[in-house]
């Protein structure tokens, strides 16, 4: 039997390191500063790239491959297998999907079935989709049965993440801020408290601090698990420059508040990175 | 007359087409508003057109047959961003129609736009108007409508103007176009590429080349564009306006400019601030010019409103009218009856254009209705636009379904700081905090919505306002906020579209979040919780009680700060009236030292008290 490839980019907050462990495909998205074009390919420019941010004279934007790079990428990463679920970053957030379905069309025409797979986010959301993905194909489930699970889960919202930044900068100046443009002129300095809604950043709580992030983070997940049967959670952590704060305070709160399972700490990319700015952490929770 | 295009036409086209994008690629850029997230839009448009005529030799000779595959398949594997993907596949629609055929005739070329469009619409999950595909829609429309006409650059150019007037409806067919003051940009990709294809088939130079400069990247002054006036846009009096406005404009943000560096040099008193306020000017104008370019759709008079302080006149009415019989007075003096401000009336042939300031909207239609043939009607909500301009949010005085705060507070660096909030009336308590019941029972009468929030900001009030709550047919919450510190916390969260119990329920959520107390100095010897208080003594207090005493003001702060022992993170210094702001920073590099905590300064302007100090 072939194995099924899964493929995400980057932008799901996975390392290159992890992905290999777990034979998962991972493709940088291309980013701009000063006219020339990086990829934060492997996990050294990762974390060199993340590191450097704030000292960049502007923000890089960030830009999606063309149709025919990523054709070409697939064609070799599903060469031998003929069969894979490429899970994408939120339609809604980036233009990937799009290029990802036209893709998946041409390949057709190879005889090579790619489902696309849009999770409705980016970082971790999407990282627990490929880590779901995963553990379904391990346990032997085929294509459109992996598919339909993923599917399901999205329906019922039970991949969710609450995440803290620093500032709305990054947003507005990128553009994707959506709702929390009314957070901007405020004259009382706060951190922007997000979540993802329907595949778009949901803006939840302006904070003053960490704690009351944590605070305000935990009480959301109990709220959500008052309709679940089963109060287990699966949780991934999202991180930009240091895992200090939610080694120290995030994840002893998280295992003592809830019968929790948390898989990994993972570095967002510096693509998004210029999206949210570089001081950043977040909780992924997944529902079961 | 140019009554088919053959191959080598056809690359011209393409190559044309690529170079009038590529040229006005920050014009289209500029025009993003990601109602769709597509990055760049001129930039991906014109990287796939790029790929497509880094295919094409100008002096190769290629049959239709290949230009189709070269074509389709370039913009498919270059095809970048939304925008470059649905133009691949009109591109590919449009190749496949002649493929076979050796030259494009009149009837082919419709087919093309026929079967690209078609292709275009297809690739889309959503088919939204508003966007590239209203624009390849209207001009395969018209392209049709030419069916009779025999000159195909004729149609071409009846096609750039129909497809330039419908890039300037898209921001009526989507809102978020709308709110940005911008058209699609992808639609106006498409109308350079139109152009493109027109003027490559110009044989004499000297014909007009059509600038489509002017639908998508409009000068400042433009409030209507579909109709020349005299001396151009707007007539000889718009013009003046303009350049008068325009010269208002950049010298009151100079000035702007100036006090906020001379701030910045005021607090510093030294050389090394006037670099600081160097750069801040440097920042600022950085900033002001980032404004202006992305705005720079926003006619000049909406502009120079998002600037001044709130508009007397709610609505900006502009109306064009034909085959009128009243004359410009008769207009004015209706415009002066119903209280409008700032008219500008202009009657060239037979088109009348009025622009207009108004308190009111109602049956202002119904008379330009009756007094000629209205071709267009346009009205905005000035509050809106400048309050969005400014990022605020507005307490719209008409609008009764939305949740206000009422808040108590007391200096004037406080006042400030909720009013920054929208949707807040504050009253001032004075130094005791403590409005009658009268004051506030009229400023909720006053306050145009049935559904309050209260701050009281005091525990000597809970009881005044609980009073008033019950006693009023509206429905009033009180958050019972013990000082203005605490109150702002709650505010913080306040949502005026969320209803009221949603909004009481997160804001009561971060009472507990804070501790606060205050500093002031004793003005006589007394006991206070049996301790022994000397005049002119530093005193800090806590819900009431003394938390501790120093005779030196900043020791006193950070004595204070190690007394509240649960862990905190931010430290928030509210300062008073008459505090040199020299001292607070003093103080503010004295609590980062002793204990490493991040510490915000803010001007709280209150009376009695030097310090109100916050611990979150």
């Amino acid at each position: 039997m072939h194995k099924i490839v899964i493929i995400t980019e980057r932008l799901a907050s996975l390392s290159y390191k992890f992905a290999e462990e777990n034979n998962i495909h991972l493709f940088p998205v291309n980013i701009i500063y000063k006219d020339e074009i990086f990829k934060d390919d492997n996990d050294i420019k990762a974390n060199k790239f993340l590191n450097e941010l704030p000292t960049f004279d502007e923000i890089p934007s960030t830009a999606v491959p063309s149709i025919g790079e990523l054709y070409e990428l697939f064609k070799v990463i599903l060469k031998n297998s003929k069969e894979g679920i490429y899970i994408s970053a939120s339609s809604k957030l980036s233009g990937i999907y799009n290029v990802g379905l036209k893709v998946s069309k041409m390949l057709k025409n190879d005889g090579i079935n790619l489902k696309v797979f849009d999770s409705y986010g980016v970082v971790s959301i999407e990282g627990m989709y490929t880590f779901e993905a995963l553990k379904l194909s391990k346990e032997g489930k085929d294509l459109d049965t992996i598919y339909k699970q993923l599917e399901i889960i999205k329906k019922e919202r039970n991949i969710v993440e609450y995440g803290v930044l620093e500032t709305l900068k990054y947003l507005q100046k990128n553009g994707r801020i959506g709702k929390a443009k009314a957070w901007i002129a405020n004259l009382f300095s706060f951190k922007p408290l997000i979540s993802a809604k329907n595949g778009e950043l949901e803006p939840i709580a302006k904070v003053r601090t960490n704690e009351q992030g944590l605070n305000l983070i935990v009480s959301k997940i109990k709220k959500d698990l008052e309709n679940k049967n089963n109060k287990k959670i699966t949780v991934m952590f999202d991180y930009s420059l240091s895992t200090d704060y939610l080694k120290d305070e995030v994840e002893p709160r998280i295992k003592k508040e809830f019968n929790s399972n948390i898989i990994s700490y993972n570095q967002i990319s510096i693509a998004v990175a210029c999206h949210l700015g570089p001081s950043v952490w977040g909780v992924c929770v997944k529902y079961e | 007359m140019i009554t088919s295009i053959n191959s080598k036409q056809l690359v011209n086209l393409f190559i044309y087409a690529e170079k009038s994008v590529s040229n006005r690629k920050d014009i289209i850029n500029n025009l993003n508003v990601y109602p769709v997230p597509d990055g760049d839009t001129g930039t991906n448009l014109s990287l796939t057109l790029k790929e497509i005529t880094k295919n094409l030799k100008i002096n190769n000779y290629y049959t239709l047959s290949e230009l189709s595959t070269i074509i389709s398949d370039s913009s498919l594997m270059g095809g970048r961003g939304n925008s470059g993907v649905i133009l691949s596949q009109f591109l590919n629609g449009f190749c496949s129609t002649f493929k076979n055929k050796k030259e494009i005739n009149i009837d082919t070329f419709l087919k093309s736009f026929e079967n690209g469009t078609l292709e275009a619409y297809r690739s889309v999950t959503n088919p939204v108007e508003g966007t590239i595909l209203t624009i390849m829609k209207a001009a395969t429309k018209e392209i049709k409508d030419k069916q009779n006409e025999k000159d195909i650059l004729k149609i071409l150019k009846s096609v750039l103007n129909k497809s330039q007037f419908i890039l300037k409806k898209t921001p009526d067919m989507l809102p978020k176009l709308k709110e940005a003051g911008v058209v699609d940009a992808g639609g106006a990709g498409f109308v350079y590429i139109l152009e493109g294809f027109y003027n490559s088939l110009i044989k004499n130079k000297e014909d007009i080349f059509i600038n489509s400069d002017n639908f998508t990247s409009p000068p400042l002054a433009r409030t209507w564009e579909n109709y020349p006036g005299l001396f151009g846009t707007g007539g000889l009096i718009g013009i003046f306006d303009f350049n008068y406005q325009a010269i208002k404009f950049t010298l009151k943000n100079i000035i702007w400019l100036i006090k906020k560096g001379w701030l910045v040099v005021k607090i510093g008193g030294n050389l090394l601030s006037i670099k600081k306020a160097f750069r801040l000017i440097i920042k600022l104008s950085k900033e002001l010019k980032l404004q202006n370019i992305k705005k720079s759709n926003i006619s000049i008079h909406k502009l120079i409103q998002a600037w001044n302080d709130k508009p007397d006149e709610k609505y900006c009415i502009e109306v064009i009218l034909s085959d009128t019989n009243i004359s410009k007075k008769e207009i004015r003096n209706y415009i002066n009856r119903i209280g409008g401000k700032s008219n500008i009336i202009i009657q060239t042939n037979n088109i009348t254009k009025i622009h207009f300031h108004s308190l009111i909207k109602k049956d202002i239609r119904n008379y330009f209705e009756k007094i000629g043939k209205i071709k267009m009607f346009k009205i905005d909500d000035l509050y809106k636009q400048q309050n969005e301009f400014l990022g605020k949010k507005f307490e719209s005085k008409g609008n009764n379904k939305t949740t206000k705060v009422i808040a108590i507070v007391n200096g004037k660096g406080f006042e400030k700081l909720y009013k920054s909030f929208g949707g807040v009336l504050t009253i001032n308590g004075g130094s005791t905090m403590n409005p009658s019941y009268a004051l506030l029972k009229k400023a909720t009468e006053n306050l145009n919505s049935n559904t309050i929030i209260i701050l009281p900001n005091n525990k000597n009030i809970f009881l005044v306002v609980k009073k008033l709550a019950e006693n009023n047919n509206r429905n009033i919450k009180i958050i019972p906020t013990k000082d203005q510190v605490q109150g702002l916390s709650c505010l913080l969260n306040f949502n005026p579209d969320l209803n009221i119990n949603s909004n009481v329920e997160m804001m009561s959520s971060f009472l507990k979040s804070i501790k606060t107390f205050s500093i002031t100095m004793s003005i006589k010897e007394t006991r206070i919780d049996n301790k022994k208080i000397i005049k002119g003594e530093y005193i800090s207090l806590i819900e009431g009680k003394l938390l501790a005493k120093d005779k030196i003001l900043d020791v006193l702060v950070i004595k204070s700060i190690k007394l509240i022992t649960k862990n905190y993170s931010l430290v928030t210094i509210y300062y008073g009236q008459d505090i040199d702001k020299k001292s607070v920073l003093n103080l503010k590099n004295k609590i980062f030292n002793s204990y490493r905590k991040e510490v915000q300064i803010y001007d709280g302007g209150q009376p009695f008290y030097h310090y109100i100090i916050s611990m979150e």
